[in-house]
């Protein structure tokens, strides 16, 4: 992998972060103050579910493009770092719904 | 804990205030939420680690999505890294999963303590390690552009398994207690490994919130993860951090390095008096 495809992987690793981050702390923001003002609403808590999910996606989103970005760029050494912490990520979830 | 709007505003507060250390400190505000969550608000343990680790991804996020694209942090070596600290956070989570709260409140005495420790040890440490321009970074170096010295700094990562195993214990020390880990990572990466400070700090700052994210799964399924007090808590430490950067007194920290040593020590005790009560 030379620079110029090293610059391109941080774009996208950014423009992934960048995006997640807003989007899921704007649904939280969403989801608390529904929670806040109209207690009674049940959707609420759906909402900032969904926005804690988005959260905690973020990260895992930038590490399944840097797995795609890699593989696609034949880099299989860093290829196969990348999904061994996707596979990481996955026995978390895994372990704790078991 | 259901949520109310004092509460709200409770956990919004104080996010901020920890989200402003961390900015101004060059640390997670993890250190600092959850000793607030539990001595303050008489949080649980567990939830109090489950909540922080939300906001640790949040930062992380932010932050790295800021740095991106200034070479700062090295993403080939935070990939590698990243192996060690995500197998640490899994271990690290499924052990705090078998622990008492005790045991996790003494566990997070101990690296208060270390964290004041190191603090002060590194009160005179300057930023720069600049490396001959014809340094070969090699292939999990890396080269940044720095504004004071107008030139490109270079440097190669010497001693990677002293990296990779001080990656794992941040990662379990941040599923264990809900930093993190960047006190452990950025020290190492830049006395073990030959990393500049700014590049090491930039590189953890990425890597933390992937780690966090392991921690954070296995304690939402354990139930300990509340959305809406997250929500309350991640919008706050957002909105400090954000005000903590553009403080960005980072230079003239010292001081304020002292006195938040002084609050870790204090802190410290107050979580062991807990954890023998």
């Amino acid at each position: 992998m030379n620079d110029t495809e090293i610059d391109r992987l941080e774009r996208i690793v950014g423009y992934v972060l960048r995006v997640g981050s807003l989007a899921s702390t704007s649904i939280l923001a969403v989801g608390l103050a529904l929670a806040l003002l109209i207690p009674s609403f049940a959707p609420a808590q759906t909402i900032t579910h969904i926005g804690l999910f988005v959260l905690l996606l973020t990260p895992v989103a930038r590490v399944v493009a840097s797995v795609v970005e890699y593989t696609s760029d034949r880099d299989w050494l860093f290829a196969s770092l990348t999904f061994t912490v996707l596979v990481i990520i996955l026995g978390s979830v895994l372990v704790g719904i078991a | 804990m259901p949520i109310s709007p004092p509460l709200a505003l409770v956990l919004f507060l104080i996010g901020g205030v920890a989200g402003l250390l961390g900015a101004l400190l060059g640390l997670g505000g993890g250190v600092f939420l959850v000793p607030f969550f539990v001595l303050v608000l008489h949080m649980p343990m567990h939830m109090a680690v489950g909540v922080s680790l939300t906001t640790v991804i949040a930062t992380s996020s932010v932050v790295s999505a800021g740095t991106a694209g200034r070479h700062l942090m090295n993403m080939r070596l935070g990939m590698t890294l990243e192996v060690a600290t995500t197998a640490g956070a899994l271990a690290g989570g499924l052990v705090a999963t078998a622990l008492s709260a005790r045991t996790l409140q003494g566990l997070f005495g101990v690296v208060a303590v270390l964290t004041a420790v190191v603090m002060l040890m590194r009160l005179e440490r300057r930023n720069v390690r600049s490396v001959g321009a014809g340094a070969e970074p090699g292939r999990l170096g890396g080269r940044f552009y720095e504004a004071e010295s107008g030139g490109d700094v270079v440097y190669s990562v010497r001693r990677l398994p002293l990296g990779l195993a001080a990656s794992f214990i941040a990662g379990s020390v941040s599923s264990l207690l809900g930093v993190g880990g960047g006190i452990i990572k950025v020290p190492a990466l830049n006395a073990w490994c030959g990393v500049p400070l700014r590049a090491a700090a930039a590189t953890s700052a990425f890597m933390i919130g992937v780690t966090a994210t392991v921690g954070a799964f296995i304690y939402f399924w354990h139930g300990d993860v509340v959305p809406a007090i997250a929500a309350a808590a991640v919008l706050g430490v957002l909105v400090g951090s954000r005000a903590g950067f553009a403080i960005g007194a980072r230079a003239r920290a010292r001081w304020l390095k002292l006195l938040m040593a002084v609050v870790l020590f204090i802190v410290s005790a107050l979580m062991f008096v807990r954890a023998v009560s």
